[in-house]
């Protein structure tokens, strides 16, 4: 690591040389790489963490491009998934950042192998069910992680230390059901508003890898009410994770799981094992019927209810549906199981 | 009597319910955080919550969207 690079990092008054280094040596897993994923993956590259993990299962499409940082127009007319895009566009940025690029969701049976071996986990997923499968295993783990969420002009972001601040079920009762809350997808998001809340998590990752201090804060910002808070958390006394620790969202669970990913019209479907699918011979079986597509990453298969979009390790895109028991129907016809 | 709710002051019924207000700002409790006069309140009691002249409350709303 080269110190003269971070000179302006050194002089902050909370960083100096020994902040740097425990930067260097501080492994992320960051999961989600849209609207608030790039902002702290360019954040996270560019002030030296040694290590960063990008987990994100969905692909880059136009409508990506006015929200999403990282991303340009070839990402979008490649169909590129968005880990590989990222690690493409971050590697050049710092060389002092080794990245990995995991293209795959973090679900019940994901998340003991991809979230496990890090110092934290930053969140940046647009939903409730996959934030409860990281507070699961953050909390069984004893793994810090800092969430955050954005909707319209509102974010809100928290650093969780497992028995130290609230958990995210001291925080929420429940997963929210889908539709019960506005969504990106529904009331738009504003790229400032994801700006002002990530400058607040990058503030509490920074004090936490740096000075091991976390204030259990939730941090508000509102531009439409114009308007920002700062709110000191507190633990459920009965919480059923952080004290009771039934750790329902990951204990029990195998997927051959289908999500609806939200207000998009598209459903993504992830196999129960991972399994290796051989593109290049479904590709062929389709073709004879179908409007095929092979990129270096994927299969693209128009189907006359919308387009399958087939990844190696099994899972698929399933767009023009939003009903996962249609998408399964559609995957176990078209691809098989 | 008069109320502060998210920094802005406004009237309310005597002994407002918080499930009450809650609703009048659309706010589902499940994913809504409740501060009353600086000091977050345990979920259990939001059902059985009495607002009083001169509280302070702050709505803290989640979102998931990123």
């Amino acid at each position: 690591m080269e110190i003269n690079r971070y000179a302006r990092l050194q002089q902050l008054t909370d960083i100096g040389e020994a902040g740097l280094r425990k930067l260097h040596n501080a492994r992320i897993a960051l999961v989600g790489c849209g609207t608030l994923g790039s902002l702290y993956a360019i954040n996270l590259t560019r002030m030296g963490i040694g290590y960063l993990r990008l987990i994100d299962r969905d692909i880059v499409e136009p409508h990506n491009l006015g929200t999403q940082f990282l991303y340009n127009e070839f990402d979008a007319a490649k169909t590129r998934p968005k880990a590989l895009a990222a690690k493409q566009h971050l590697e050049p940025m710092n060389a002092d950042c080794h990245i990995e690029a995991v293209a795959t969701s973090i679900s019940a049976k994901t998340a003991p192998k991809y979230l496990y071996d890090v110092d934290l986990i930053v969140d940046a997923t647009d939903n409730f069910d996959t934030r409860f499968i990281i507070n699961d295993l953050a909390v069984r783990e004893n793994l810090p992680w800092l969430y955050t969420g954005v909707v319209g002009y509102f974010g809100v972001t928290t650093l969780i230390k497992p028995q130290e601040t609230a958990c995210l079920h001291c925080l929420i009762s429940d997963p929210p059901s889908s539709g019960e809350l506005p969504t990106c997808e529904t009331e738009g998001v504003w790229p400032p508003a994801a700006q002002t809340i990530t400058a607040f998590g990058l503030k509490e990752l920074t004090n936490f890898l740096v000075s091991a201090t976390v204030s259990g804060v939730l941090h508000t910002i509102d531009f439409q009410a114009d308007r920002w808070t700062h709110v000191q958390g507190k633990r459920q006394q009965n919480c059923p994770t952080c004290v009771q620790r039934d750790f329902k969202f990951i204990d029990g669970k195998n997927g051959y799981s289908a999500t609806s990913l939200c207000g998009r019209e598209m459903v993504h479907i992830l196999p129960d094992q991972e399994k290796a699918v051989d593109l290049p011979e479904i590709a062929k079986r389709l073709s004879h019927s179908f409007k095929v597509m092979q990129t270096e990453d994927l299969l693209r298969v128009k189907i006359p209810e919308g387009e399958i979009y087939l990844f190696a390790d099994g899972r698929a895109l399933i767009k023009g549906v939003n009903d996962v028991e249609r998408a399964r129907s559609l995957y176990d016809r078209y691809i098989g199981s | 009597m008069k109320i502060t709710v998210n920094g802005t002051p406004r009237e309310a019924a005597a002994n407002l319910a918080l499930a009450d207000l809650l609703n009048d700002y659309k706010l589902n409790p499940k994913t809504t955080l409740v501060e009353l006069n600086r000091e977050v309140l345990d979920r259990s009691v939001y059902d059985t919550t009495q607002l009083q002249d001169g509280d302070t409350v702050e709505l803290v709303r989640f979102v998931g969207g990123g």
